[in-house]
């Protein structure tokens, strides 16, 4: 799953950003830097569909698109369409997870208890989300991923330091911590938003590409 | 109350009658005449021509206003006249708010409004050209010519003279604070109007001056003068470096109160000051000082004036050009040197000058006496510091190195001072003049032209050498139009007695303000309306024919030259060729060959016009750099001459639009008119709206819009200046100009206040640059890559766009481009483009 394809990138960089809702105005701006400072994977909000179909053009080649938030079946059939190449969950549902089956969709159930992350791996989902991750703590990592077994664990809502923390804990990828797009919604200061980017972006790299854990 | 549009509308019979209304009027407002403002009412009522040579701020306006009163009230037709548009204008609101506006037009070079109203104001040359064309048959009753000294002025001091030699019917009122001796002028005007001249010069100033010298360092002069309460002063300096430079370093001087700073900083809440010398006077003025000379954007000149009235300045620091129509009102004027440099060499200043600016110590009404303090030289204070020091000591006495004036200085003392303060004005010099425009005037009236120019050019206030000297010069050019065909000899003279017509309509054919346009017209045609530069060679075509902005073009040139050193030595060229090189590099000149050779041709039917152009390229390296008024101030560092590029730029606005006729103009160009204007109107708004509501032929009793518009209301000007600023990016990264594109970012920054933060830093244009020339040799630069095509635009909520100009690579895929961010609210309020480049990208 993750050689090539729409994850293959993503065990690459390792990092997602993750576009609060009603960025639509300003993601054209937004997603270029934050491709240009090493971001290969971006997901918008469910009701931000449109955006996907827009960055297709001018990113396509070098970043996947997918998407948060879904909560049925119909929203995977929507965010498919529109161009979205995976699916993050808030919550860990079986129906959803075999829908995205259905549709061949990369598909994260969201969970954050062991017991939680344990039930969403049996449900055949790709992976787990870990959400929000960091209410508990970057030192919840490894427990996070003793309870994920082998299945692939994206940490939701990190900051820079969590990124390593989690990356070195054998997590798949992370999700950026909203305070790097936050802003963007009102119109804020993009000018800072290359230097965050190149703060995430310094720390995967530190890090380097997924390995798949030995078995 | 009633105006004196009311008297009129009354009716007025009779001189008693005007002036027991005048009377009437003024007691009205509580005032009460000087006794020479009574003497030269009187004299004007009973027909005398009057010479007004009183003081700053005596009230020779009233004076003006009974006479244009008088003349209205018996049917007749008055104008004024003064030296600069600002003061025609000023003068015409003026007289609107007094006589109402369909009593008042206004005639300048560049509109009428009015024009045939019973009261003129207009520029001085408006009413010599009438004089010359119409004689003494000209339909004018009376003259009040403000600032007569310029009678004086060796370019344009003939305007002042030929009313006089031509309109003998009229009634004059000459006035200024600084005329000298004018017992000739007077006799010989009384001569040829059969009118007496009377002189009214016995005003006592209405607040009295007092002459100092100081022999302290102007910092301790200037503090002084702050301690003693005898602020604001108005600190004279030689050059406009100079008075910015004494202006910075007062800055650690404390001059005001607090609340006084509260106040400056209330009034300037608003108030929109641009990056560089904005920024400065925005720090200068908060703390209470002001800076005031030619080279600055007028609205900062206005700021400081306002300023200064509202009593908020304690210092403002100017130049020794304080000429005319200009108010800061003032209690102490402080000379730094007696010496001004006149363009050739360092000089005294004349006494007209000194008493000029003198004479703006002590507001009336406010103060009760003005202060005039010059200050000695500094090498004599260091001398006298240390004769002083020596004491009684004779052998230190001796010893003592006394130390010399700066080489190329003149130098001065305490004498100079006297004499100066001493000295009436020096007598006005007669600057008589013929040129082409003269003679045709002359032959286009009725009457005989030879006799009239014969008359002319003898019978004038010059000496008999110089008499010749014209007449020459006029047989010269009556030759050359002669044996051009446009002036022909009559068979036999007609009623009138003409001798000779013309052969061309002078109207179509002739602009009095710029003789070259018709030319330019001329030029239009040969050009290729389908080369891609045809627009911007239009703009070359108008920039040739239009006075050279020395300061600008001087700045182009030391760039144009230090390009040249740096390419001269990768050359390995020897240093003595190199300097002999160099001195051929000049500033840019678009189409210099063809515009002389052309004109060689057209010459040879009109010999009138002048026999070189000017061919320079401000406009058009504006446009084809891509930057904004400031950040070309900021490249070229013209910080201290804005005003004269801003006055060059609107002036080259007016041409384009007047001169390209609509047959001859494509969409860009019309673009690019739009975006000139808009640069200008926004820069400044004052020059374009002053010239536009003056077109638009104003309604009776409005005033010209003045108000600051927002910088995207017109969008087709915005969008052109996005385009520029976009081009501008892809020629740096076409050349990979990496410092060029920081910079470029830097400068975009500064538009707001605090600078944005920058999006495309060093690393990241780095990065692109890198990766753009990994895949691809160049980026086009010709006419295609500035195509409307390869710009999008999509507007974003917010107010904001995103603009896309992709890169004319060479192997046409187009699938790079550079892409910006507009912030259209804080464009606005920085009246500036407010743009942000955020990647340099690849697509795909």
């Amino acid at each position: 799953m993750t050689d090539g394809g729409p994850l293959g990138m993503l065990s690459e960089t390792r990092l997602l950003a993750s576009f609060p809702r009603g960025t639509t105005a300003r993601a054209i701006v937004a997603a270029t830097i934050l491709v240009e400072e090493g971001f290969a994977a971006m997901t918008f909000d469910v009701g931000d569909l449109d955006v996907i179909e827009k960055l297709a053009t001018p990113l396509g080649g070098r970043a996947t698109f997918g998407v948060h938030g879904v909560r049925t079946a119909g929203d995977l059939t929507r965010a498919q369409s529109a161009g979205a190449e995976y699916a993050l969950a808030p919550i860990g549902s079986k129906t959803l997870a075999q829908a995205a089956a259905r549709r061949s969709m990369p598909f994260f159930a969201g969970a954050l208890t062991p017991g939680e992350i344990a039930t969403a791996v049996g449900f055949g989902a790709t992976g787990v989300l870990i959400h929000p991750a960091d209410v508990l703590g970057t030192t919840y990592a490894p427990h996070a991923l003793a309870a994920a077994g082998s299945a692939l664990l994206i940490a939701g809502g990190s900051s820079p330091y969590g990124v390593t923390q989690w990356l070195n804990a054998g997590a798949f990828a992370v999700v950026a911590d909203p305070s790097l797009l936050a802003d963007i919604t009102g119109y804020g200061e993009i000018g800072y938003l290359r230097d965050r980017a190149r703060n995430y972006t310094a720390e995967a790299e530190r890090v380097g590409p997924w390995r798949p854990p030995a078995s | 109350m009633s105006a004196l549009g009311d008297l009129l509308d009354a009716g007025l019979h009779g001189t008693d009658e005007v002036y027991e209304a005048f009377a009437g009027w003024l007691a009205e407002r509580g005032l009460e005449p000087y006794p020479h403002q009574e003497e030269s009412i009187l004299e004007l009522l009973s027909g005398a021509n009057v010479v007004l040579a009183t003081p700053t701020g005596s009230g020779k306006s009233l004076v003006a206003m009974a006479l244009h009163l008088a003349t209205v009230a018996a049917g007749g037709r008055t104008y004024y006249t003064a030296p600069i548009k600002a003061l025609v204008s000023e003068k015409f609101f003026a007289l609107v708010d007094a006589f109402g506006a369909d009593r008042v037009g206004m005639l300048t070079g560049d509109a009428s409004v009015n024009p045939d109203a019973p009261i003129i104001c207009c520029t001085a040359e408006i009413l010599a050209n009438l004089a010359l064309r119409e004689g003494a048959d000209a339909n004018v009753a009376s003259v009040v010519a403000d600032e007569f000294h310029y009678y004086g002025d060796a370019s344009r001091g003939w305007a002042w003279q030929v009313p006089l030699l031509e309109l003998n019917r009229a009634q004059f009122l000459l006035m200024s604070a600084t005329l000298g001796d004018t017992r000739d002028l007077r006799i010989d005007l009384a001569r040829r109007t059969g009118r007496p001249t009377v002189l009214v010069d016995d005003a006592v100033r209405p607040v009295p001056l007092s002459y100092e010298w100081a022999m302290t360092p102007v910092h301790d002069t200037i503090a002084e003068i702050i301690a003693e309460r005898r602020a604001p002063v108005y600190v004279v300096h030689a050059t406009q470096k100079d008075a910015l430079e004494r202006a910075q370093s007062l800055l650690s001087v404390d001059l005001g109160n607090r609340s006084q700073r509260d106040e400056i900083a209330a009034m300037v809440a608003t108030f929109r000051f641009s990056a560089g010398f904005g920024r400065t006077l925005s720090k200068l003025v908060r703390r209470g000082i002001g800076v005031h000379h030619a080279g600055m954007l007028p609205r900062y000149r206005r700021l400081v004036e306002r300023l200064a009235q509202a009593g908020l300045l304690s210092v403002v620091c100017g130049t020794d050009t304080l000429g005319v129509g200009i108010n800061v009102p003032i209690r102490t004027v402080l000379f730094t040197t007696l010496a001004h440099f006149d363009g050739h060499r360092s000089r005294i200043l004349s006494a007209r000058s000194f008493h000029q600016i003198a004479g703006r110590a002590g507001r009336a009404g406010f103060d009760t006496i003005g202060y005039v303090v010059a200050q000695a030289p500094e090498h004599v204070i260091a001398n006298a510091k240390a004769v002083a020091k020596a004491g009684d000591d004779v052998k230190a006495q001796r010893k003592i190195v006394r130390k010399k004036p700066p080489e190329g200085v003149v130098s001065y003392t305490r004498e100079t001072f006297d004499r100066l303060v001493g000295s009436p004005p020096e007598p006005l010099r007669s600057r008589m003049q013929v040129t082409y425009s003269m003679v045709l005037d002359v032959i286009a009236r009725p009457g005989n032209p030879v006799e009239t120019l014969r008359r002319l050019l003898m019978e004038n206030h010059e000496e008999p050498a110089s008499r010749r000297r014209l007449v020459r010069r006029a047989l010269a050019i009556g030759r050359s139009l002669l044996s051009a065909g446009i002036v022909v000899p009559l068979p036999e003279p007609d009623a009138t007695g003409r001798t000779h017509r013309l052969t061309l309509d002078l109207q179509h054919d002739f602009a009095l303000n710029q003789p070259l346009s018709a030319y330019a017209l001329a030029v239009v045609d040969v050009l290729d309306p389908d080369a891609p530069t045809y627009a911007l060679d239009l703009v070359s075509v108008i920039e040739a024919t239009l006075e050279d902005p020395l300061a600008v073009l001087l700045a182009q040139q030391f760039e144009a030259r230090g390009e040249a050193v740096r390419e001269m030595k990768d050359e390995g060229i020897e240093y003595d060729e190199r300097m002999e090189l160099l001195e051929q590099v000049t500033w840019p000149k678009p189409l210099a060959e063809l515009l002389e050779h052309t004109l060689r041709s057209y010459r040879q039917t009109h010999p009138w016009l002048p026999d070189a152009l000017r061919p320079k390229s401000v406009v058009r390296d504006l446009y084809e750099r891509g930057l904004t008024f400031t950040e070309y101030v900021a490249h070229y560092r013209l910080a201290r001459a804005e005003g004269v590029l801003l006055r060059y730029l609107s002036d080259a606005y007016r041409a384009l639009r007047r001169t390209i006729p609509a047959a001859s103009r494509d969409e860009s160009f019309s673009d690019l008119v739009e975006w000139l204007g808009e640069l200008v109107r926004q820069t400044d708004s004052s020059l374009v709206a002053e010239w536009e509501s003056l077109l638009a032929g104003l309604e009776p009793g409005e005033t010209p819009e003045v108000s600051e518009r927002p910088i995207t209301a017109n969008q087709r000007a915005f969008r052109v200046l996005v385009r520029n600023a976009m081009y501008r990016r892809v020629e740096l990264v076409g050349h990979d100009d990496l410092a060029g594109l920081v910079e470029a970012e830097e400068l975009a920054a500064a538009a707001t206040d605090p600078p944005q933060q920058i999006v495309m830093d060093r690393t990241a244009w780095e990065r692109a640059l890198d990766a753009y020339y990994d895949e691809h040799e160049t980026v086009g630069m010709g006419p295609d890559s500035r195509g409307p095509g390869l710009l999008l635009v999509s507007e974003l909520a917010g107010r904001r766009w995103e603009v896309r100009q992709v890169l004319d690579d060479p192997e046409g895929n187009h699938d790079w481009s550079i892409l910006a961010e507009v912030d259209l609210a804080a464009s606005d309020e920085a009246g500036d483009l407010v743009l942000r480049t955020c990647a340099l990208d690849r697509l795909d």
